[in-house]
């Protein structure tokens, strides 16, 4: 017995610093923000009243919210697709044995190395309607000027086009990455029986690749739901809260209005909608997609 | 010949996508060399490769100041994270104790939570320990991460369990052989999430602009989107000096690591 | 029939892994590409299968340049290594892939999946994946897929060195049966010289990318071309033995004299010698002999292995039919009939002995 607890004690002291920052940052703070969105709270973010799931009700009644939700739920579709099918199509191509293919693979995945505010920057000044290189080519096609970031109408596919940009890089390397797990065999034995390279890509390469590509559309769809960054460069949730994300809206409830039991509520909102992505990937990876 | 046609347009078809995907980039580079005056004249291309913008970048705004908080809290929390996620990927790997399957459970757990939806009692946290403005804020909270012990984990599996029985038969410490065997064999998976912590960290956003008011911590992000604020539509020319001295320090680790990121992002993710 | 001309191939345009080899493979044999781990044979395999582009030379089948056609214009299958079965396809799948592009009726394609299924005893698993099967019913079904599509050439990549030995002996003799069977031309990889021996109608022993050996098995075991093959094919290999001569003696390595008897002329460029194991033999008792250290003893029961010490560095092994009470340190009296010994030049090749002709082969009969 004090054999056990020597054990449990030495390997205890190598996870406990681990343990003690999850405890701290992840844990408490988790189940703190539950207890939050039951109370009406003060400035300084302590809890006053109970008010029971009187905010989750007012949420679903709010129509901040409602516009919220719809701008995340939009975003999601604007970024996410084109994010995957773009990065699929750019490894696909980059998967191809070449000379130098190396070089393009760096330039593919660069912009996971680029910040969201330096992004941001950068399409923000693409977008300016005066001097943005957008509508100078706009215009030279005959086009006329708009207000990118201003127009309700396209400010949200204005910022999605600059996140799926952002997005690439990431998705790209790990995409290229389950290319190259495929076993090349696969392919040389699919040439000497004269299967055609796009019924390859049908037959071997997306079934091949198909817990690659869930795992990425996982991530990315996750990702989708904690953006934040861009809009509060390139937007900041306007025009008309057409770009007012579910985190923005958080971060401009919690640190703007100090509205912390209500952002609470709307942080809560935001866990389930992960907690079911990531369900729906650990059921469905499971069964649906082919390990090799 | 069909073979070379082949080629051909396969190079062809790179190039104009890797023209594609850099625009923004090599945009941002012509226009940090032009002035206010030429930007207003529609010029994109600019006449003198002067660095003037560079330099006006760091006279404006305490840019160097923010690079080198951003290069503190980065370094930090990369050497944090190396430290606390191979200290518990070692136990989760090497060593047998009750209650250890809980403890990694636990740590799957924390990979459903995003940080986004506990940075509300995180920042109240750090104020009341007095962290905000603090170096300490800035890094502490991100030292344990389950995506590195999973890296790690799966790296340190890979290292013959006959090593550690070996080990054990001729009494060695635990800690020694974690650090004298463990450890050197582990190097590239080390560097791997010692790049991956440090660009996350660099780029991170959200947080530093919540916990840092004013410019003895404030990153280098966060002094951008200021910049931004406040130049707009005149400086432009300056902005993009700012974005181009931002962006270099995590390019240059980019391309330097690209491939060993890139099977370090995939073991630590889907295995 | 497969032809090769001159063919070699460079990767950087400097090197050749593969260097000026020309063979012709006729129709219907059982051709084995045999060499060391890196020799060049797998890809000479990949280029004559298409995976592989031509660098120089010329490659033929049934008479018609082939160096540019795609491998699916080719008319061959192929097994791989690794068996290249698609892991998210049922067996079923998988082995229908080989009727893949040809002109058949569904039913047709049906048919003859289940009847090749049959044949190697399959039709059990048609609806497992191959995660699901043992190494060895993988490989059969590696082999169904290539068998199905009747194409006139089968290439098989090392296809058997993932099973473990009981099974490869089992498929060695089942493959050569197969092929027998279906009367399909099979160029065969592999780096085991015993598949070699024991499967090959003929075998091309590589090395460096370069041919050593052309040959029927036992043309290839006696009059090996060279030092190389001599000690690739057979187990234990052939000993050697740097030599000196002396008249119509050897002087091996300072110590020991091997005259050699009656009109066997030592060529005169001879540097080393070669002799099989099982040629190394007992002296009667009135005949002259040398005498040798045993320094270890492997009792394999039909046989015994008996290391022998040479000189001080170098060791020969004996192989001799049967069982023997011998003990390590005890001193044998060895003889070695002089038409058994083989003679290399300072460059590794044999030289023929005078009267050495295809004559000699005839020792295959003993």
């Amino acid at each position: 017995m004090p054999h056990t607890v020597k054990r449990v004690i030495e390997g205890g002291m190598y996870i406990l610093p681990s343990l003690l920052l999850f405890s701290i940052f992840v844990f408490y703070p988790m189940i703190r923000t539950l207890y939050l969105s039951m109370h009406m709270t003060d400035f300084q973010g302590n809890p006053t009243t109970y008010v029971g799931f009187e905010h989750f009700v007012y949420l679903f009644e709010d129509r901040n919210f409602k516009e919220s939700m719809k701008a995340t739920f939009l975003f999601v579709i604007y970024t996410v697709p084109p994010t995957v099918i773009i990065s699929l199509c750019l490894a696909l191509l980059a998967n191809e044995k070449l000379r130098g293919i190396q070089l393009f693979r760096t330039f593919f995945s660069s912009t996971l190395g680029m910040s969201v505010a330096a992004s941001s920057v950068i399409w923000m000044f693409m977008y300016n309607p005066a001097v943005g290189v957008i509508n100078k080519i706009l215009i030279a096609l005959g086009g006329e000027e708009r207000q990118w970031l201003l127009n309700p109408d396209t400010a949200l596919a204005a910022v999605a086009a600059a996140t799926v940009w952002m997005n690439i890089g990431f998705a790209f390397l790990i995409l290229l990455g389950g290319l190259q797990n495929i076993d090349s065999t696969l392919y040389e034995s699919a040439e000497i029986i004269g299967m055609s390279r796009l019924y390859q890509l049908w037959r071997i390469t997306l079934p091949l690749l198909s817990p690659t590509l869930f795992f990425v559309i996982t991530v990315s769809l996750i990702h989708a739901f904690q953006t934040f960054g861009q809009i509060d460069i390139l937007t900041k949730g306007g025009p008309m809260n057409t770009t007012t994300v579910l985190v923005y809206s958080i971060y401009r409830e919690a640190f703007v209005n100090y509205n912390f039991g209500f952002a609470s509520a709307q942080a809560i909102v935001l866990f389930f909608i992960v907690l079911i992505v990531t369900i729906v990937q650990f059921t469905f990876a499971e069964r649906k997609v082919h390990y090799q | 010949m069909s073979l070379l046609i082949k080629k051909i347009s396969l190079y062809a078809i790179l190039v104009i996508c890797t023209i594609i995907m850099m625009f923004p980039i090599g945009y941002a580079f012509l226009i940090s060399f032009l002035s206010g005056a030429e930007l207003l004249q529609g010029k994109w291309w600019p006449t003198t490769w002067s660095i003037k913008n560079y330099v006006i970048a760091f006279e404006k705004v305490p840019l160097g100041r923010y690079l080198w908080n951003s290069f503190v809290v980065s370094f930090i929390v990369m050497v944090g994270q190396l430290v606390v996620s191979s200290l518990a990927a070692f136990a989760f790997v090497f060593l047998r104790f009750p209650g250890r399957d809980l403890l990694f459970f636990l740590t799957i757990l924390t990979m459903l939570i995003p940080w986004e939806a506990t940075v509300i009692p995180n920042y109240l946290t750090v104020q009341s320990f007095g962290w905000t403005n603090n170096y300490l804020g800035l890094t502490i909270p991100f030292f344990a991460s389950a995506f590195g012990i999973f890296l790690l984990r799966q790296h340190f599996k890979t290292i013959p369990f006959e090593l550690y029985e070996s080990a054990q038969v001729s009494g060695m410490k635990h800690f020694r052989f974690f650090w004298y065997v463990v450890l050197p064999l582990s190097k590239t998976s080390l560097a791997t999430l010692g790049v991956y912590s440090f660009l996350t960290t660099w780029n991170m956003y959200l947080w530093p602009l919540l916990v840092t008011n004013d410019e003895s911590v404030r990153t280098v992000q966060i002094g951008l989107k200021q910049m931004q604020t406040q130049e707009m539509a005149t400086e432009w020319g300056v902005v993009m000096a700012a974005v181009m001295i931002i962006i270099l320090p995590t390019l240059i680790l980019i391309f330097i690591g690209q491939k060993q990121l890139q099977k370090g992002l995939m073991q630590g993710a889907i295995k | 029939m497969i032809e090769l001309i001159n063919v070699r191939k460079s990767y950087d345009g400097k090197t050749f892994v593969i260097d000026d080899i020309s063979i012709q493979i006729r129709e219907g044999e059982f051709f084995v590409l045999v060499g060391p781990s890196g020799c060049g044979k797998s890809t000479l395999l990949r280029m004559i299968a298409g995976l592989e582009t031509i660098t120089e030379g010329q490659l033929k089948i049934a008479g018609k340049e082939m160096n540019f056609a795609h491998p699916s214009e080719r008319h061959l299958s192929m097994v791989f290594q690794n068996y290249a079965l698609y892991p998210h396809l049922t067996v079923e799948e998988n082995i229908a892939l080989g009727l893949y592009g040809k002109k058949m009726l569904k039913k047709e394609k049906r048919k003859k999946c289940l009847e090749v299924s049959e044949m190697l005893g399959l039709t059990e698993y048609m609806k497992k994946k191959p995660r699901h099967l043992s190494g060895g019913q993988r490989q059969r079904v590696a082999l169904a897929r290539a068998i199905v599509a009747e194409t006139p050439i089968c290439l098989m990549d090392e296809p058997l060195s993932n099973l473990d030995a009981k099974l490869r002996s089992h498929m060695r003799t089942y493959i050569r049966q197969l092929q027998r069977q279906l009367g399909m031309t099979m160029i065969y990889v592999t780096h085991d010289q015993v598949e070699a021996m024991t499967m090959s109608d003929r075998m091309m022993v590589l090395c460096d990318g370069r041919i050593q050996q052309v040959g029927e098995p036992l043309q290839v075991y006696n009059s090996p071309s060279n030092v190389f093959v001599a000690s690739f094919i057979g187990s234990p290999p052939m000993n050697m033995a740097k030599v000196q001569r002396l008249y119509d003696s050897f002087l091996l390595q300072h110590e020991w004299i091997v005259k050699i008897a009656g009109d066997a002329h030592v060529p005169n460029e001879c540097v080393t010698i070669g002799v099989r194991p099982e040629h190394i033999r007992l002296a009667h008792s009135h005949e002259p002999h040398v005498l040798l250290e045993v320094i270890h003893v492997e009792r394999l029961g039909t046989e015994t292995l008996v290391t022998l010490r040479l000189t001080e560095h170098d060791q020969w092994i004996a192989r001799w039919h049967g069982q023997y009470q011998i003990e390590v340190g005890q001193q044998v009296r060895i003889a070695i009939d002089d038409e058994r010994i083989i003679f290399f030049d300072d460059k590794g090749r044999r030289v023929k002995r005078e009267g050495d002709s295809y004559a000699a082969y005839g020792e295959t009969s003993y």
